[in-house]
């Protein structure tokens, strides 16, 4: 258990080491993850997301925005399974609506589990037509107590992410890495908290880095 | 803020909810807090890496597990709450069942689900200790040890991917089954 301890501490203390030295904005995101089971191996998930933020060039309070999604999924194989979904943003000044399509890949081993993620999504914004992007995201959730993660015991999840985007002929992408302290309540509840580090616009400018301090909900039905 | 504490809030309506089941789980526990005859019988076996014990707890049993890798395979060793041998168990390839029973379990997956995966295959040694002990100390395999396959599939059943887990004798012969509940995995796919 203490090596596994010990992993999530160097995730944890280098990245926050190096990159805070610049970063461009601090915050909270909270999020609340719903999911109901349906027959036939569908299922649906709703989840909600604030973006909150506490740093940007000086510490401030300020609420940014609201995501709320809504999000299809059918299992297409033991460890897979194909979802579709909208997103809407909402912030102080406007709405926007985002399309999303999702393959994921699960795979439990002896003492963790790997996911892959592939997506795409389009985001459709009011007069600057419409924003895609397509991401690859690889995750895992380890187990702090035995081989399995049972009711009442905490694991590390963590992840990194990949997001090119393409908005009027112009290309970014958009690199993410997190670490988050799990706490699984039931075998349909788990907490999590920690930090979700974000960098874009490196390719033709000066990156952008924000950092935020994540509290992840999650309650399957 | 007031945005702040509305995201609290959810949380904390959701929370009072959970955690009031019972389930069972798995604990790492010290050697020392293993009944002494089991930590004997497994030092008996003269693995050389290092070994792991967990308690395992259900509704209405507890029991330990030792666990350790040799020769590039993985042993499971598991006891009463007492301490008395269970069973051992070697995680191996479906190219080491011998062919005839291979071919018996093959069939009978196939006649009952026709599509199925093998996920995992284990060589299941149990009966008296001692001999046990023997076989694995000097490879002297005596009759009255019995051996079983643990085998877990993954199929697709009544229109729903499933798990189980089944147990078939040395010959191939089914014995038991039991389907694997599913843990969910939301958090790692939204």
């Amino acid at each position: 258990m203490n090596h596994r301890i010990l992993i999530f501490l160097i995730f944890l203390i280098i990245p926050s080491g190096i990159l805070s030295q610049s970063v461009t904005e601090l915050g909270f995101l909270p999020s609340l993850n719903i999911n109901k089971k349906l027959p036939r191996d569908w299922s649906v998930n709703f989840k909600t997301e604030s973006r909150q933020s506490l740093y940007r060039e000086d510490f401030d309070y300020n609420y940014v925005l609201t995501d709320v999604s809504l999000i299809v999924a059918k299992r297409i194989g033991v460890n897979t399974s194909i979802a579709a979904g909208y997103l809407m943003r909402i912030d102080d000044n406007s709405i926007i609506s985002r399309s999303i399509q999702q393959l994921s890949l699960v795979k439990r081993y002896s003492g963790f589990a790997l996911s892959h993620r592939f997506s795409a999504d389009q985001t459709f914004k009011h007069e600057e037509g419409i924003d895609f992007r397509f991401r690859y995201r690889v995750s895992s959730e380890i187990p702090l107590e035995g081989h399995a993660l049972d009711p009442k015991e905490f694991f590390v999840k963590l992840s990194n992410e990949y997001l090119a985007s393409f908005h009027l002929q112009e290309f970014d992408l958009e690199i993410r890495g997190a670490g988050f302290i799990g706490y699984a309540l039931s075998p349909s509840s788990k907490l999590e908290l920690g930090i979700d580090f974000r960098t874009d616009s490196f390719l033709n400018d000066d990156p952008r880095k924000r950092f935020w301090i994540g509290f992840n909900i999650y309650q399957t039905f | 803020m007031k945005h702040l504490i509305v995201s609290l809030m959810l949380s904390l309506i959701v929370l009072p909810g959970i955690g009031q089941l019972k389930y069972e789980r798995e604990n790492r526990i010290n050697k020392r807090d293993v009944p002494e005859h089991a930590v004997r019988f497994v030092d008996s076996l003269r693995f050389t890496s290092k070994i792991k014990w967990f308690q395992e707890t259900g509704i209405d049993r507890t029991s330990f597990e030792a666990k350790t890798r040799f020769r590039g395979k993985r042993y499971s060793i598991e006891f009463s709450e007492d301490g008395t041998l269970e069973d051992i168990e070697i995680q191996i390839k479906q190219k080491e069942i011998p062919i005839d029973s291979y071919q018996a379990i093959h069939e009978y997956f196939s006649d009952t689900y026709g599509k199925f995966s093998f996920e995992k295959i284990q060589i299941q040694y149990s009966g008296d200790p001692a001999l046990i002990a023997l076989f694995f100390q000097n490879g002297e395999m005596k009759d009255e040890i019995e051996v079983h396959y643990e085998i877990v599939i993954s199929t697709r059943f009544e229109g729903m991917f499933l798990m189980f887990e089944y147990l078939f004798t040395q010959e191939g012969e089914f014995v038991k089954k039991a389907q694997i509940t599913m843990k969910p995995t939301d958090n790692l796919e939204f």
